[in-house]
């Protein structure tokens, strides 16, 4: 049944429509894949096989009802609340703890007619950008298993480009959808920053924080994505619109749009593999016609520290709820600042303890005018230059990460490297701006490259349609389709 | 004894108001007090992981009330801010309050003292979430109970401009009495729906602030008094001495009336205030503004002098009449009613408010007779058809009865 | 830039959070290095940008003040690390603690 694992959303729509494959046939194949590949890649923290059965021998019982995701097996990140079910944050602060509720996203998969396959694994509560910072396990980079599939959401990544998941979701605070989606070769949505509710997302940074979706391709990508989105009264940061339309206008790719890459792109320090598709890539849109300016990117300099001041000082404040009195890991401690105290220190990995003492530093007495406030003006010089630049142009071009996946352990112990490598992917955070990652072509390691496009606010659609062009130009799954160490997609 | 009159006294409150809403501030868990530990939480008042706070409409118009009562300007935007500590009682290990950008600014309150007018400057309001509670376990340990968190809050902040512990008192009645003609507050200080924190200092008449102490837990208006004129005793002793003021938080503890000082802290606070980023900046356009203005009742000192020209009752019986809106409210019912004003006054503060007394604590127990039939028996008295003494004897069997007069 | 000893035990207290030994060692040498690195921000010139202008421009919806059910009692206490009766256990608070 391996054959199942090849088709987009849209082609197993057909099929179940047609009754020609059953929910539960596709869901049992997504389960032998994991079967087949989960031991070595380590991409799920956990696996609901019987509970993903059980769905899908209901959806099967009941027809397909026209519901947009109706039978389509989807991970996601255990950052996620699901309700009786462990939600660990991959840290042993959280091991054990089963939230009361489901996050919104979760309904909303649910009610799109989702099955919900596995929670993934994640860096402890989403910090980092490699995945080993899990307080439980190493996941492997499907292209090459001696690689990190990136982070913070490596997990979901992982599992989409090992087909052991159809689209996956996770959550994006400086990257962490984009950069592993582009070391991981699939594709990898953050969308506008209030456009998917963060009800139920285990808060890492308040303000950046956004839950988007990974798939193979952009339409699918687009399709979980219109599933997710929308206002949600549990959470007063969403626009109060509804989901957009964002897989109808596809087709008509760049049409119409107006495209900016950055004019430094030739001075900033990046792999050579990745110049030379980011070169490619605008060369190859002058060709189709499509206009092409450089532009100086906002943010470019500043975005990372920005990003460093802001999400831990909200991290800090974050995470205090951790502190052995409601629920999760406590010391045996006498006395309450001692419960306190080892608590959080044993519970916390090393990450997290540097990201919350770094943020502690920069909101305290004598510091927060320094460090806190200046971070916040840089941020509203950052989003108004970014405006400016959207007055002009609709699409920003840009590499994702400026390296392929790289060795796992080769950055641990440097964390201002390990942070470098959201350069590209911070600037859309900070400014709260609609991004995505497409995957665009291979390192001569063989290991993916992908490329990102920005758009304005609100501008998911035109995002979207740039994507769906990139994707028809690059044929990133025809030509690599099965790098991922599959077992030859369809038909195999 | 210290000879405390050598020294000024300087005095301001930060009192804490709970709102009678019927949800809590951030969540739609009920706002009640009283009920089993525990039970009145759900993930966002407890600060479970991914739970985000929306605020409720209503507290912010109760809050808009109060600053409009006390003559503040309404901010056109409101920034909820995170306070950071930690402590068993706040689930989240930080309370979402209001810092650098409250919601009402720059107010006063009066009140009538010695026969003079006084005016305390009010520094600011803002809007906030109560904590839980913590409570001694015998067997060694503390428990907590979650249900007050979120319960909504206002926090009154006077301007140092208190100068005695009467006046202290007398702000925080009339405080009191504002509050519940509002009707946003019950004012229950037992119960913990109104509480106030005090900063007290002294200084030689024109000369510099002194360094203030604080006083927490006062839970009543007699404690108030009481520890205010505790800590003035205490700190003239020690400048009279020679010594220093030392920057303590003191707990007046309401059992054995005293004042206990808080081991002191070895760093001062930093609470990291910074902009909470679950909600956005409260904006209140003038439209809010303008329908909170007209939905403000007639405030109690305007009731009172009101009452003294409109009834030509004297100030005693204005000031009885209009401590409490709705005795206020049927005191009027009676008058317009058709009794006069000053026997109808004698009746409501002498029948009236025994058998209110003799039948509830609480000073908002229904009135025993409807205003409109006391009406009718001041009227018959009025008329000669029945004594002074025969209509009290009339009033108690409608009391008992609940039937008009003359039935 | 260093962290004193001062400092960092400052941060510690106000994180509650309790590191030790080598551990300790490597953060402060890890956490200064990251502090010169995000100091570079206090060069730039941000004149006349207001922080928290909402990126969207719109307003948040606020709360009918209506009541919902709340969490059944069992599943509130159910995750505690030490439960006491319908309480949460913790060590012994004295009122005069200050944290």
């Amino acid at each position: 049944m391996n054959d199942l694992l090849g088709y987009s959303i849209p082609e197993l729509q057909g099929l179940y429509r047609e009754r020609k494959a059953s929910v539960r046939e596709v869901v049992q194949s997504y389960l032998d894949s994991i079967a087949r590949r989960e031991s070595r890649i380590k991409a799920f923290l956990q696996v609901f096989e019987n509970a993903a059965l059980e769905e899908a021998a209901a959806l099967d019982a009941k027809g397909h009802d026209g519901r947009p995701l109706y039978g389509v097996p989807v991970a996601i990140k255990d950052n996620l609340c699901t309700r009786g079910i462990p939600t660990t944050c991959a840290s042993k602060i959280l091991e054990g703890y089963r939230p009361p509720y489901d996050a919104t996203v979760v309904d909303r998969l649910r009610a799109a007619g989702a099955v919900i396959i596995g929670k993934t694994n994640l860096d402890e509560f989403a910090m980092g950008s490699s995945c080993e910072n899990s307080a439980f396990q190493i996941t492997r980079n499907p292209w090459n298993e001696e690689c990190a599939p990136g982070g913070s959401s490596g997990g979901s990544a992982a599992a989409v480009a090992a087909d052991m998941a159809l689209a996956s979701l996770g959550s994006d605070t400086g990257g962490s959808i984009r950069q592993p989606a582009s070391l991981c070769g699939v594709v990898g949505l953050k969308g506008t920053y209030g456009r998917v509710s963060r009800y139920g997302l285990v808060a890492f940074a308040s303000s950046l924080d956004q839950i988007g979706p990974f798939a193979r391709d952009v339409r699918d990508c687009a399709l979980v994505m219109e599933a997710i989105a929308g206002h949600d009264r549990r959470d007063a940061t969403t626009i109060p619109e509804p989901s957009p339309d964002l897989h109808r206008a596809l087709e008509t790719g760049f049409e119409g749009l107006k495209v900016a890459f950055p004019s430094e792109l030739g001075t900033w320090e990046m792999d050579a593999s990745v110049r030379a598709i980011a070169e490619s890539t605008i060369d190859e849109l002058k060709k189709s016609s499509v206009p092409v300016s450089g532009v100086t990117l906002p943010g470019m300099e500043t975005s990372i520290a920005t990003y460093y001041i802001l999400a831990n000082a909200e991290a800090s404040s974050n995470l205090a709820r951790y502190d052995g009195v409601k629920y999760g890991l406590r010391a045996s401690s006498a006395s309450l600042a001692d419960m306190y105290d080892e608590t959080r220190g044993e519970g916390f990995g090393e990450e997290v303890k540097r990201r919350i003492m770094l943020g502690t530093y920069v909101l305290s007495s004598g510091y927060y005018d320094a460090y806190y406030s200046k971070a916040e003006q840089v941020k509203a010089l950052i989003r108004a230059q970014f405006e400016e630049l959207f007055k002009k142009y609709d699409l920003v071009v840009l590499p994702t990460s400026p390296t392929p996946a790289f060795k796992l352990g080769e950055r641990l112990d440097d964390p201002i490297a390990m942070y470098l490598s959201d350069i590209f992917t911070t600037p859309a955070n900070i400014a709260g701006l609609p991004a995505i990652s497409v995957p665009a072509g291979l390192s001569p390691e063989g290991l993916p490259v992908g490329m990102q496009l920005v758009a304005g606010w609100g501008q998911e659609a035109k995002l979207m349609r740039g994507a769906f062009g990139l994707e028809r130009m690059y044929r990133f799954r025809e030509r690599f389709g099965g790098g991922a160490g599959k077992t030859g997609g369809r038909g195999a | 004894m210290p000879e405390t009159r050598k020294y000024e006294t300087v005095i301001g409150l930060e009192v804490h108001a709970q709102l009678v809403t019927k949800s809590k501030v951030f969540c739609s868990c009920p706002a009640i007090y009283g009920a089993e530990p525990n039970t009145m939480v759900c993930p966002v008042c407890l600060g479970l992981p991914g739970a985000l706070p929306v605020l409720n409409g209503e507290a912010v118009s109760m809050a808009i009330l109060m600053g409009l009562a006390t003559h503040c300007r309404i901010a056109p935007r409101g920034i909820f801010a995170r306070k950071n500590y930690f402590y068993p009682d706040c689930p989240k290990n930080y309370q979402i309050s209001m810092y650098d950008k409250p919601l009402c600014e720059e107010g006063y309150l009066e009140f009538e003292m010695d026969g003079k007018t006084r005016r305390i400057a009010l520094e600011r309001i803002h809007l906030e979430e109560d904590a839980g509670k913590l409570l001694h376990s015998d067997e060694g340990g503390s428990l907590v109970d979650f249900n007050r968190c979120g319960v909504p809050l206002i926090e009154i902040v006077s301007k140092p401009e208190i100068r005695s512990p009467e006046e202290a008192s007398t702000y925080l009645v009339t405080l009191r009495q504002l509050l519940r003609y509002l009707d946003i507050c019950d004012g229950n200080m037992e119960e913990g729906s109104l509480r106030c924190d005090v900063n007290i200092s002294l200084r030689e008449p024109g000369g510099s602030l002194g360094t203030k102490t604080e006083i927490k837990n006062l839970n009543s208006f007699k404690a108030v008094e009481m520890g205010i004129r505790f800590e003035i005793e205490r700190q003239a002793g020690v400048l009279e001495s020679g010594g220093r003021i030392e920057q303590v938080t003191n707990l007046w503890d309401s059992t054995q009336k005293k004042l206990l000082t808080m081991r002191s802290k070895e760093h001062a606070h930093d609470y990291r205030y910074f902009p909470e980023p679950d909600l956005l900046p409260l904006d209140v356009d003038p439209a809010w503004i303008e329908r909170s203005r007209s939905a403000l009742p007639e405030l109690p000192l305007a009731r009172e002098k009101r009452f003294r020209e409109e009834y030509r009752l004297p100030d005693y019986d204005a000031g009885v009449l209009c401590a409490e809106k709705w005795l206020a409210d049927y005191y009027e019912t009676v008058v317009k009613a058709g009794s006069d004003p000053k026997i109808a006054a004698n009746w409501v503060m002498r029948e009236i408010l025994e058998e209110i007394k003799a039948g509830a604590e609480s000073g908002k127990a229904a009135a025993p007779v409807p205003a409109e039939r006391l009406a009718e028996l001041i009227a018959l008295i009025s008329g000669g058809a029945i004594s002074n003494s025969a209509g009290r004897e009339v009033f108690k069997d409608m009391v008992k009865s609940g039937d008009a007069p003359g039935k | 830039m260093s962290l004193t000893d001062r400092e960092l035990e400052h941060l510690e207290r106000l994180a509650r959070v309790k590191l030790s030994g080598e551990a300790r060692e490597k953060l402060r040498g890890q956490l200064a290095r990251i502090i010169e690195f995000v100091k570079q921000l206090q060069t730039i010139d941000t004149a006349g940008y207001e922080p928290r202008a909402a990126a969207g421009g719109f307003e948040q919806a606020l709360r009918t003040d209506e009541t919902k059910p709340c969490l059944p009692r069992e599943e509130v206490l159910g995750a505690a690390p030490q439960r006491k009766k319908e309480f949460f256990g913790v060590p012994p608070v004295i009122e005069a603690d200050e944290l």
